[in-house]
Order: C-alpha cells, then structure tokens, then sequence
C-alpha cells in the first residue's frame, strides 16, 4: 500500500520512496542480505567479527552519515545502534574498509528509510538519494573528516556576521528572534543572512571537495 | 524535511560550531547486541526491529535482565517540546500585543514621519492658498513674449481667450509652513560590505532558485573561447584579438577567468575600458545622435569628460554629481572647459524638459516625461512631481560665444514670469488650472522654495538627492545588468516602479546596496556582474531551457547567455580590431572617420520631446554597410595594412595555420571540421591567387551572422 501523494509515495511493503508502480512494473525489494526483518529469523551472529573492534572503527562515520540524511544526533544514535545490531547478528564478511562502510551505510539507509516510514514522514526519494551520493562522494573514505576540514577553511571566508549569526544557532542553539536582536536586523533579515551564508559554504565546500 | 535544509551541511555545522562530536556507542551496541542474543535463547518470539513498540523509550541498562528488551533505545517525546511550545505561545501573544499597540499608536499619532505624507499634507494646504488670475499677471506682465518666457505663455494658454479668469494655485502657500529637508542628511540605501565571493554566492544562489522555482535546467557552462569572446565584448566594446583568446585559451590556471577580468578592468586595458564606456555612457546620457551640430551640447567634449572620468575610476556618485552641477564651457581648448556640462546642455532647451525627463530615466530610472503634459496614464507620477522635478533645474542658462557654449549657475528669481520663489509654472491637464511648483525630488523632499542662488542651489541639492536616492543604485544596476545579459531586472530598465516588479528583486537589491557599500565603485559592479553564473553559462538552450525564453515576452531568468547581435559600435570596434587597423598610427583618423560615417548611417534623431531616436542597428542598411563599406574594404584588402596584408607576407605559415588564425581573429574559435573541408575547396580553386583567396575567407568570416553575434 502506498502513502503520501505523488513522488512523496512511501510504499509500505517495501519502505521504498517514490512513486507508484505502474501495473506489472517489477518492483524490488531490498536484497535479503539488507533486510532487517530477517532478523525475525534467528541465525547464526557474524563469526570471526570482533563486533567491538568493528563498532569502534565505523561507527563515526555511520553516525555522521545518518546526520546527512536528516538525522537529529538522537535518531542517529539509535540508528547507528540498529544498523550493527543488524550487520552483527548474521553472517557477516569483512571485504575491507571501503566495502563495509559503504554496506554498513546501505543498512543504516534502509532503516531510515524505514524509520521515516514508520514515522509518517514523507520525503522525496530523490533528495534523500541525493544526500546520500553527496555524503559517499565527499566523505564515503574518511568519514568525513576531510569534508569538516573542508567546512573548517570555508568558515574564515565568511564575514564576521555571518559566523556570528551561525554560532549562534549551532553552539547557542539560539532562536532566529535571538539572532536577529543581536544583529540588530529584522528576523527575515537573520534568515537571510543564515541562507546567504550556508549557500555560500556550500559553494566553497563543493569547491574544495571537487 | 524543508526544502531549504541542508542536512549535510547543517550536520557538519552542528559538529564544527556547535561542538557535537559523534559519540562512542561500543558499550551501548555491545549491551544490546547481548541482549538481543539472550532474547533469541528464550521461548518468546523474537523482537522485530520495526516493531512499533520500539518508538518507546527503554533505557538499555533498566533492560539489562532482557525481559522487558527492546534492542534499540527510541527517543520518546522530545523533552524539550512542551517547553518550545510555551515559549513559542508566550511570542505570539506578546508580538500581539506589541503589533496592536503600534496600530494604534498610528491610527491616533501624527504620522508626520513619512514625507509622502507630508507632501500630501502640504499639496492640500496649498490648495487652500489661491491667487486670482491678477496675481499671475503682476509676475508675468509685458513678457509673453519673450523667449524666456514660455511659463507665462502657458498661464496665457490655460486662461484660453485671455478674459478667463484663471485661478492660480501655489501648493504650500506659506512657505514657512514647509518643512524641507536637508538633502545631505538623507539616509542611504546602503548595506554592509560583502567580500565578493559572499555576494556572488547570493546572487548565484537566487538566480538558481529562481530556475528551480520556474522548472527550468541552467545551461552548460561557456566553452572558454566563448566566455573570453563575451567578456571582451561587454568591457571593451570589442571581440578579442588573435593573440588574446590564444593566450586565454592556452592559460591552464583554475582562477583565469577572475585573472583575465581583473586585467581587462586594470591598468593594462584602463584606456579601451574607458573610450568604451564613455561611448556607452554617452550614448546613454544624450542619445546617439545628441550634441551635433546645432546642439548646445559637444558630444566629443562629454566624451572626453567621462573619457577622462572612467580612466580615474572616479565613483558613480561623484560623475552623476558631476553632471549634475557641472558649470563651464562645452569644447576643449579654453581655460574653464568642463565635459560634463554637455549632459544639461543637450536637455535644457525648451525649460529643460528633455533634462528633467533624462535625470529621472539614466539616474533615477523612472519616466516622468509622460507626467509633462498630464498625469502618467499607468504609474502614480502626477504633473506635479514633473514640474516640481524640472525645477531642480532651472538655475542655469546657456551663455553662446560662437561655437562655444557656456553653461552657468544663474539665479531663478524675478525673471520674466517667475516669482521671488522661483516657482514653475504648469496647467493642470484634467481641470485646465495654471499651478506652481517648486523643488520637490520625487520621493516627496523639498528644498527651500527660492530661486536665489544665495539661498540654495538646486542642482547641488539634486544632485544629493539623486546621489542619496534608493532609486539611483538600483538604476544603475539594472542598467549594467541589461548592458551585459541583453535583459534588465525590469523592462524596459528605466521605468521601475511597482507597476514593473523586478524578475529577481533579491539580486536587484543586493547588487545595488552593495554597489553603495563599496563606495558606488563602477568596475567593481562589472566584476560582480562578469563573474556571475549567469555570464559563465553557454548560450545554448538547454533541455527543458524553453521556459526561459524572454525573446518572447517571458520574464527572463538569466538560466543561459542570451545570444544578441552586437551594437553597431561594437560591430564597427569589432571589425576594427579582427582586421587589426588601429595599428597604423598614420591612418589613425581616417579609421575614425570611417568608423562615425559608418554609425552616422545608422542613427537618426526623431525630434520627440523625449529624444528618442530611429535606429537601424542589424537592419540591412548595416548588412550592406558590413558588405561594401569604405571600411570593411579596407578591412579586407589583403595590400591596405592589417590583419590580412600581415598574414599574407608570411610565406612560411602554413595555408592551414593561416585559416586558423582568420577564424580566431574574426570568431574567437578554430574552424570546425566542415569549415575546413569547404576552404579547401575554395584555396584549390585559387591556386594562382592564394590571397584573394584569403580575401574572400575573411571577407565571409566578417560578415558571417557568427561574427556580428555575441553569444
């Protein structure tokens, strides 16, 4: 069954975003080597894992690339649990670094996407692939360390207010209305200037990121 | 999730400024993990992951025993909600409350703070202050015939058979009842400095919302033969030589395309910058054909003002002040020779009418001129604001010694038919009565009523009203953005106003606050403007690119470079430089002469009282002006100097590298594999006479539609 309207369809079955089948149109479900609900099916845990060796050396990079996908840091953090949880209670072959990161975040994909589901939320599967391409390209080797330093070097190249207005909300958690007091400009103003800056750290960052 | 989020960047933001470091969960995962493999050992089903259970939240470590397990830890309600809910409940009702005290607030205070208000205010109390037609006779008796004279003539008209008993209306009466305000005083339209990439990243960003928002696919980025062949065209007036699009093309540094801007607008090009855009300016300020002969204007004398004024870099301000107050003699050769006199003295015939209507238009980028003989049809500019604007300038007269012509501050008082006050006089066009008016800008400022220059001197008065004006940046930017994309904000770009919303008011609104953050720095605006997305983009239409097609009548969205013929100055500097004339020093004013015979062509006044002007820019008069004119001859001919006679001397270039060089010089690109087949054709055919051959290839290249194009 689907929900949601047109592209925003979320099919129930099989968690997948987007729109409706045509007729006949083969759908696919997600690979049983992804499907959590085998889960259900008790089966052997991951033999010759060290589950904590494998946690300590993934699970920044899982949780940062939940908080790409539109994760506050608390749903990242269950996911990030979820997804080894996943990964470590079946059979379960380390092929290298590149090769788990990029299946530990297929999982953690899926069960957002489950999540979202579950939750009534309705997203367009396009942004969240988007998201998703974005965050392998830039971060899918070093759990995006390189992309903060990226964000790092772009920070010194906006104006003053700018990083006033952003430290603000990020490290102050302070309300556009705070912002805008503080800055002496109207609250559209404070939201502009936020925009103004963001698109512009973005700019750079897909600059250097290249 | 809202469109406008950025996870990733929000997260990473959230990371860097605010501190959040990705937590450690081994010991969580591994509780749970331990957890979940007792739960699979007991006779109770196993907990299925998506359970909807699993959206209550359990402490791992209350389930340490397994029994109540729930293998992952799902928030409950945010425990931050219902405190955001009253502080969210808490705002509104205070902002109600503030937003009904500022209502009433104005519905009982003054309200004397807006001056369109207080214009109002003042219109209504004038009305109340009549004269009697005997008033308007005292001022004008025995001078309607006079040259000088035409206010009393319309007085005259307006009472129809001279017997009519014409009520003359002076708005304000009183002039202690007025309230004007000091120009200098006026606050700017003015915003913070903004380092450039941050601006541009607005601007870029804007344009792109906007292709979003109508469903329409930016085009690929310029190859960059194509972008160099632009920018030369739009900042010098000209396509690049052979030499410069080879070096740009052969320039393998990322930052290029800044560093070639950077050149064209440095001390390298600060010549050909400035001889182009005072023909641009001065074409924009008198017209085409203004300040010839007849004219008290010197069209070269303006020229070599903003010549002069552009190659110093001078601020915008400054010039329009310039213009604006200027005072001496139009021609070089004398002592008190001032260029920019020529703008006024082209306009201000006739009461300086054509003046007034071309201050509003270049500076203000308002039509008024409608509003002369009755009040504007469509916009909200009444007669009133017109007069009340021309008489800014009227302290001035023109003073002729043959062809010299002077133009001198003079006082506007007791002259035939004006008063002590210096009031302008016009007929109401709806009810035929005469009024008056004095200076009043057109957001409403009044300056002192009188005419003497001892009291005030108007032109210096509009000239900081103008300067201080939110209209003149925007103007200014509109125009520039017109000169360089084919497209204004607004259309047509001098009539802005809230009848004419701007396509992008956000880019038209920090382009233009920033323009005067940065001191009203007219290279810097070309900067900012070169190195837009809009300009890096190819002129091809993209798929999907149909939406932007303001060719016909859409609203242009600057999603691709819209390809347009070249002006006929641009053409004829084109041809020029492709066929490398200037250099010859000797034949130098022979080049300029075939160059203005070839404009004069194109050109001709239509006597409007707006100046407009007939042109035949890409019509076949400029066809055949391109095909057989003194100077494409000379431009062609492999035996008169040039490009050509250069090339055909050099026996050891090969035939190929020859051709290759004619289509750089002429098309900023090599030949295509097609082109090269058919020259082939045309060189076998002519082996006897290789430079005719020649002759003919550059001649087609010069006048191919690819040539006159910029694209």
């Amino acid at each position: 069954m689907w929900v949601g309207t047109c592209a925003e369809r979320v099919c129930e079955k099989t968690g997948t975003i987007g729109r409706k089948p045509l007729p006949g149109e083969y759908i696919r479900r997600p690979s049983a080597l992804y499907n959590w609900d085998m889960r259900t099916e008790p089966s052997q845990p991951s033999a010759g894992i060290d589950p904590a060796a494998l946690v300590q050396a993934y699970q920044v990079g899982l949780w940062r690339y939940l908080r790409a996908l539109g994760c506050d840091a608390a749903l990242a953090e269950d996911l990030t649990q979820e997804t080894f949880l996943s990964v470590l209670q079946k059979p379960f072959q380390d092929m290298g670094p590149l090769a788990t990161s990029a299946y530990l975040r297929k999982v953690a994909y899926n069960l957002f996407i489950s999540y979202q589901r579950r939750a009534g939320k309705v997203t367009p599967v396009e942004r969240v692939e988007e998201l998703d391409r974005t965050w392998t390209s830039w971060a899918g080797n070093d759990d995006g360390e390189a992309l903060l330093d990226a964000l790092r070097e772009c920070l010194k190249g906006i104006s003053e207010r700018a990083r006033l207005a952003l430290e603000m909300r990020f490290r102050e958690e302070s309300s556009r209305e705070a912002i805008a007091a503080i800055l002496e400009i109207t609250e559209h103003g404070a939201k502009n200037l936020m925009q103004r800056a963001k698109q512009q750290l973005r700019d750079c960052i897909e600059s250097k990121m290249k | 999730m809202k469109p406008d989020r950025d996870p990733i960047l929000d997260a990473c933001l959230d990371e860097v400024l605010g501190g959040r470091r990705p937590p450690d969960l081994t010991a969580r995962i591994l509780r749970a993990l331990a957890e979940a493999k007792i739960d699979q050992k007991l006779p109770t089903p196993a907990v299925r992951i998506d359970d909807p259970a699993l959206d209550v939240s359990v402490d791992p470590l209350v389930a340490v025993n397994g029994r109540a397990a729930k293998p992952v830890r799902r928030r409950a309600a945010n425990p931050r909600t219902p405190l955001w809910q009253w502080i969210t409940t808490a705002a509104a009702i205070g902002g109600l409350g503030i937003a009904l005290g500022i209502a009433a607030l104005r519905l009982i205070g003054p309200g004397a703070d807006n001056p369109n208000q207080l214009a109002v205010r003042d219109e209504l109390k004038g009305d109340k202050t009549q004269r009697t037609v005997e008033d308007a006779n005292r001022q004008i008796a025995g001078n309607q015939n006079t040259k000088g004279s035409s206010d009393a003539a319309q007085v005259a008209r307006a009472g129809g058979h001279g017997s009519k008993v014409i009520p003359l209306v002076v708005p304000g009466g009183n002039s202690d009842s007025q309230s004007p305000a000091a120009a200098s005083d006026r606050p700017r339209y003015a915003q913070q400095p903004l380092p450039e990439a941050e601006l541009l990243s607005l601007v870029n960003s804007e344009l792109r919302r906007s292709w979003a928002e109508a469903g329409v696919n930016g085009a690929d980025a310029a190859k960059d033969s194509e972008w160099c062949r632009r920018l030369f065209v739009r900042v010098l007036g000209r396509i690049p030589s052979h030499d410069e699009v080879t070096a740009f093309e052969q320039d393998k540094s990322p930052a290029k395309r800044e560093q070639l801007v950077d050149r064209l607008l440095g001390e390298e090009y600060a010549e050909q910058f400035a001889q182009h855009w005072s023909n641009v300016w001065t074409n924009v300020l008198i017209g085409r054909t203004g300040g010839g002969e007849g004219s008290l204007a010197s069209r070269e004398g303006l020229q070599a003002y903003l010549q002069q004024s552009l190659q110093e870099n001078k601020p915008y301000s400054q010039i329009v002040e310039e213009l604006l107050t200027a005072t001496g003699a139009n021609r070089p050769g004398t002592a008190d020779f001032n260029g920019a006199v020529n703008f006024l003295l082209a306009g201000i015939n006739d009461n300086a009418t054509l003046a007034t209507a071309r201050v509003s238009r270049v500076f203000l980028g308002q039509q008024l001129h409608c509003a002369q003989c009755h009040s504007h049809p469509s916009q909200e500019w009444s007669q009133h604001q017109y007069w009340a604007l021309n008489s800014f300038l009227r302290q001035t007269d023109a003073h002729r010694e043959g062809d010299l012509v002077r133009l001198v501050s003079a006082d506007f008082v007791n002259k035939p038919s004006v008063t002590k006050e210096g009031e302008v006089y016009y007929q109401q066009s709806t009810t035929g009565i005469v009024k008056a008016a004095t200076p009043e800008f057109i957001d409403g400022t009044k300056i002192p009523p009188s005419g003497s220059l001892a009291v005030v001197d108007r032109r210096q008065e509009l000239a900081k009203l103008v300067v201080n004006s939110r209209e003149m940046p925007r103007a200014l930017v509109n125009r520039l953005w017109s000169h360089f994309f084919g497209y204004g904000f607004t259309s047509p770009i001098d009539d802005m106003g809230p009848h004419s919303e701007p396509s992008h008011p956000e880019v038209l609104d920090a382009l233009a606050g920033q323009f005067v953050a940065h001191d009203y720095d007219f290279k810097r605006a070309v900067r900012w403007m070169v190195l837009s997305d809009a300009f890096s983009r190819s002129s091809r239409i993209p798929g999907g690119g149909l939406g932007d097609a303001p060719e016909s009548g859409k609203t242009p969205l600057f999603s691709r470079y819209y390809s347009r013929p070249m002006k006929a100055e641009e053409v004829v500097d084109s041809l020029i430089a492709a066929a490398d004339l200037r250099k010859k020093a000797d034949n130098g004013a022979e080049i300029a002469q075939s160059r203005r015979d070839f404009l004069f062509q194109l050109h001709r006044q239509m006597g409007t009282d707006d100046g407009e002007e007939e042109s035949h820019e890409g019509s076949n008069v400029q066809s055949e002006l391109m095909m057989d004119s003194r100077l494409t001859r000379r431009a062609v001919s492999a035996e008169e100097g040039g490009r050509l006679k250069t090339l055909v001397a050099k026996d050891s270039l090969p035939m190929n590298e020859k051709i290759e060089h004619l289509f750089l010089a002429a098309l900023s690109r090599k030949p295509t594999a097609q082109e090269q087949q058919a020259i082939g054709l045309i060189l076998a055919n002519a082996k006897d006479n290789q430079a005719a051959a020649l002759e003919d290839i550059w001649w087609a290249l010069l006048n191919s539609n690819e040539f006159i194009l910029d694209h």
